[in-house]
């Protein structure tokens, strides 16, 4: 089929569906999204200011870009473990593990964050020995770092799996003739090819965990200054009518993670463009 | 002796890829393992290069067991059919990966393995392209930059998985020529792995020719072509026309041609046999020329090429080929759905037991 | 090559596909990494799960069921459904149209529209709800108007429908687009060269093919519907037996220290997502079983 008659393809219903589908995102997402950016545009720059460089509201970012940063580190980490034994290895209940990977994406944020903090709690399963070591989990910031961990676990394996799944045993095995270990196969050979799939998971994580909400109030214990994060903050703002104040953290918020994304997506399209065009320098 | 594998076995689940296979290879040789897809060679080459582990046998490298060695124990440099290049690393560090990843106390200087490289990198023609990727080169370059990764460890064994099978056929001509002058220049005993006859017979110092996990023949390109051992062998080697045939002490005969009653001698006379002619050695004639012709009728030319490709059938329908040259085809005159007479010139015959 | 074509068979594999020796870790090395995993995801992924039915079932099964049964949970469980009654549908019939537009059609701006698509994903849930009040509530945009007219939308049933579909909006869609992408038009064209109408070629042709995946792509849609947390919270303005849907009530119960009560009602939903992982699993292999030929392995000579 030639390239030009696509657009005029026999197949109907492409102004009906289309226009549905504008109107739609339209009046559901865009309109009311942009009463957002109106209210934001309604304050005066010293009122955003007031608001967005409070001391609490600073403490609240700290906690919540670090502690996602640290939860997405985490997930990267283990993430890649977990993808790579469910990919290499056979073990029995495999299948189960890799569906249960996905219990993040469908279990309510609400019923993690109880259930987090029912292990997590000074009394809890696992809460009671890490407190007899000293180490305080619920309640504290390792609290907000494992709910966020738990929110973002699916999105660095499900990256990475497929992947993993798609490298060329002869690579490996090209490394293990010319003389590599497997630590050096992995490291200076392995490692290079799926380091942009673990950074595009580690931003997934991250962007999830800095809106999340549901699992973390739960167990953070929410101490402002401590353990209280953004969403938390513009809760607390709504509830008590400052829609501006709300207004104003919503706005820089989105507006960090925006350019965060932004930058790591053009980090990787820098990774990918090294590794596969034509266009690199050859001196 | 190089390479000394003594009664290799390996299964993968039920299928038995090599049913104990032995073979020598002797050192600065350049053998080629030929035969069909599935029939064991790849999983031999996999076995000298410790990429896969044999259930049963032994195999000894420079006088050394080497069974039990990991690849990078074993000094086999390993040159694979889809090049398997790091995409992430430049030309030159493709090359020099074997150097770098030595332990720090065999690892050689950095001036070192840059000489190194660029000395590979002159031997396959591509000292320009150091600092391009993988994803810059054409087919055959990037088989060149495999070829010299695998030279760069100073290989006592260099192994070839269908080093040419994913190039397009021009450049696979020219490649294995430039193989054969490496090879000339620099001697280190090569094993390659191909299914066609013609790069193997062309290539090799040996041909050894596999076929369902087992060695069929053994030889030099010249004797396995005109000597083969078996059917198979001849088979493999180039088109051949078969005939059912009868053994009579020193004669061969064709059953169901010629002038004879075969009915009458198949039911006592001489052992079943399977009789070969090859396509070059069926004489095409307007008339009989002798005992040995027999009749068949010409179906489809193709006389595009050096030889006039003739396909025929004989009496009972049954196909053949003939080569004949453009000479001899203008001479005939030949045309579709002539009757004709084909006189075999020369004939292999293997007893069927 | 030699004077006549000769054919050579297409490679066929061995049966079984043969470990590789080289490339793999040793045992040790091997369980040790298998067993690290598996701590980990104990840690995060099975204990938590236990945990709800553990705790649910803590006082037994009759408090358990009386917990389900109280007034207060069961008008909870009928906001929800109606909730993710009202969500659920519309997104599916934005999923289609989007997926059908932007699958077999070329477009200017079609990434763009995409991206669009998304951005409900990339928005906290908070700031979801936080719109909406914005925009509807007493201080909003709207707020005097709707309040002229005795509209009630923030903190209000609609309220929470909207803030439902808002945050629910993509995720059909996102399951839809990349598989219609990859299956191509070319069943259509020849179902409409045929003579069927375009009614009949969508319902007969292609939503054969994309059951499975438009399946999964609801299920995912109403698990997220029924068990959204922040945006409704926002919007919600907790009033009992009026605006309370599941998730908000397991949080006062929560909150009002009647532990065994809400993990009872955070067991239902913990229940509808694992019915949600199980379809999943399903909806895979039978993608699996239909994209997949007999001979997927072949083309490896070893």
């Amino acid at each position: 089929m030639a390239v030009a008659s696509r657009h005029r393809s026999i197949i109907p219903g492409f102004g009906l569906t289309l226009g549905f589908t504008i109107m739609y995102l339209s009046l559901i997402v865009l309109i009311p999204l942009s009463t957002l950016y109106f209210k934001a545009a309604t304050l005066s720059w010293s009122e955003f200011w007031h608001t967005v460089a409070s001391a609490r509201a600073l403490a609240a970012y700290r906690l919540s870009f670090g502690a996602s940063a640290l939860a997405a580190s985490i997930n990267t980490i283990f993430g890649l473990l977990a993808a790579w034994v469910l990919v290499r290895y056979r073990f029995p209940g495999k299948a189960l593990v890799d569906a249960v990977v996905d219990l993040p994406f469908a279990l309510p944020t609400a019923v993690a964050g109880i259930s987090l903090t029912a292990l997590y709690a000074p009394t809890g399963l696992l809460g009671r020995r890490f407190e007899a070591g000293g180490i305080k989990i619920a309640y504290a910031y390792p609290g907000v770092v494992v709910a966020l961990t738990f929110i973002g676990l699916p999105f660095v394996v499900r990256t990475l799996q497929p992947v993993l799944r798609d490298l060329n045993p002869e690579i490996e095995e090209a490394a293990a003739s010319l003389g590599a270990t497997r630590r050096q196969t992995f490291l200076k050979v392995l490692f290079p090819l799926i380091f942009p799939a673990a950074l595009t998971g580690f931003t997934l994580a991250f962007a999830r965990a800095l809106g999340e909400y549901g699992s973390v109030v739960f167990i953070s214990g929410n101490m402002p200054m401590r353990t209280e994060i953004v969403p938390l903050l513009i809760m607390t703002k709504l509830e008590e009518y400052d829609y501006a104040g709300a207004t104003a953290l919503a706005v820089s918020m989105l507006a960090i993670s925006f350019t965060l994304l932004l930058c790591i997506n053009l980090l990787q399209w820098w990774t990918r463009r090294q590794q596969h065009s034509g266009l690199w320098p050859s001196q | 002796m190089s390479i000394q594998i003594r009664n290799v076995t390996k299964r993968f689940g039920n299928f038995v890829a090599l049913d104990t296979v032995s073979l020598d290879v002797a050192s600065g040789e350049l053998v080629a393992l030929l035969g069909p897809s599935g029939s064991g060679k790849t999983t031999l080459l996999r076995i000298i290069s410790g990429l896969d582990a044999p259930d049963a046998g032994s195999m000894i490298l420079h006088g050394e067991d080497a069974t039990a060695m990991r690849p990078r124990e074993r000094g086999v440099g390993f040159v694979f059919q889809h090049y398997a290049l790091f995409r992430h690393m430049t030309v030159f560090q493709n090359v020099g990966f074997g150097l770098r990843v030595r332990p720090r106390k065999l690892r050689p200087s950095k001036a070192a393995i840059r000489e190194k490289v660029f000395g590979l990198l002159r031997l396959v023609q591509l000292e320009n392209f150091a600092t391009r990727y993988p994803a810059q080169l054409s087919g055959g370059q990037r088989q060149r930059v495999a070829l010299a990764r695998a030279l760069a460890v100073e290989p006592k064994v260099l192994l070839l998985d269908e080093p040419f099978g994913a190039l397009d056929a021009k450049v696979r001509k020219e490649l294995r020529r430039w193989l054969r002058r490496l090879h000339d220049e620099i001697h280190v005993t090569s094993v390659f792995v191909t299914h066609d006859q013609e790069e193997a017979l062309e290539v090799a110092d040996r041909v050894v020719i596999v076929n369902e996990g087992r060695i069929e023949q053994i030889g030099a390109p010249e004797e396995v072509y005109h000597h083969p051992a078996n059917a198979f062998v001849l088979n493999f080697l180039g088109d051949v026309n078969l005939f059912h045939g009868r053994i009579h002490g020193d004669e061969a005969m064709i059953v169901g041609h010629a002038g004879e009653e075969p009915e009458d001698h198949a039911q006592h006379a001489g052992r079943s046999a399977q009789v070969f002619v090859r396509p070059h050695l069926l004489d095409i004639s307007i008339d009989a020329a002798g005992r040995n012709s027999f009749p068949a009728k010409v179906i489809h030319i193709n006389p595009a090429g050096p030889f006039v490709k003739v396909e025929l059938a004989d009496a009972r329908g049954a196909p053949l080929q003939a080569d004949i040259s453009q000479q001899r085809y203008r001479e005939l005159a030949l045309e579709k759905n002539m009757d004709v007479f084909v006189t075999p010139k020369e004939i292999r015959t293997f007893a069927t037991n | 090559m030699t004077t006549h074509r000769k054919h050579t068979p297409q490679p066929v594999d061995a049966p079984n596909a043969p470990p590789l020796v080289a490339i793999t870790e040793s045992a040790p090395v091997r369980c040790g990494l298998i067993g690290l995993a598996l701590i980990f995801l104990s840690l995060f992924l099975f204990l938590p799960l236990i945990a709800v039915f553990g705790n649910a079932l803590r006082n037994g099964i009759v408090p358990y069921w009386e917990a389900i049964c109280a007034p207060d949970t069961q008008s909870a469980l009928r906001l929800t459904l109606l909730t993710a009654g009202v969500a659920v549908p519309l997104n599916l019939v934005f999923g289609v149209c989007a997926s059908w537009a932007i699958a077999k059609f070329e477009f200017p701006g079609k990434s763009v529209l995409i991206t669009l698509i998304d951005l409900p994903f990339t928005v906290s849930p908070v700031i979801s709800g936080a719109i909406f009040v914005l925009l509807f509530g007493a201080q909003g945009a709207m707020g005097p108007w709707l309040a002229a007219h005795d509209i009630k939308i923030v903190f209000a049933a609609p309220g929470i429908i909207m803030a439902t579909v808002f945050v629910t909006f993509p995720f059909v869609a996102r399951e839809l687009i990349p598989l219609m992408q990859s299956q191509g038009n070319d069943d259509e064209e020849a179902a409409l060269a045929l003579g069927a109408s375009g009614w009949q070629t969508f319902l007969r042709i292609t939503l054969p093919n994309i059951r499975w995946g438009l399946l999964y792509g609801v299920i995912l849609c109403t698990a997220r519907a029924i068990g959204e947390f922040g945006a409704v919270s926002v919007v919600s303005g907790h009033i009992r037996g009026r605006t309370i849907t599941t998730p908000l009530h397991v949080e006062i119960l929560y909150n009002e220290y009647n532990f065994a009560a809400a993990f009872a009602v955070a067991s239902l939903l913990a229940a509808v997502s694992i019915a949600t992982l199980a379809v999943k699993k399903i909806a895979e292999w039978r993608t699996e079983e239909s994209a997949v030929g007999p001979f997927e392995n072949a083309g490896t000579n070893r």
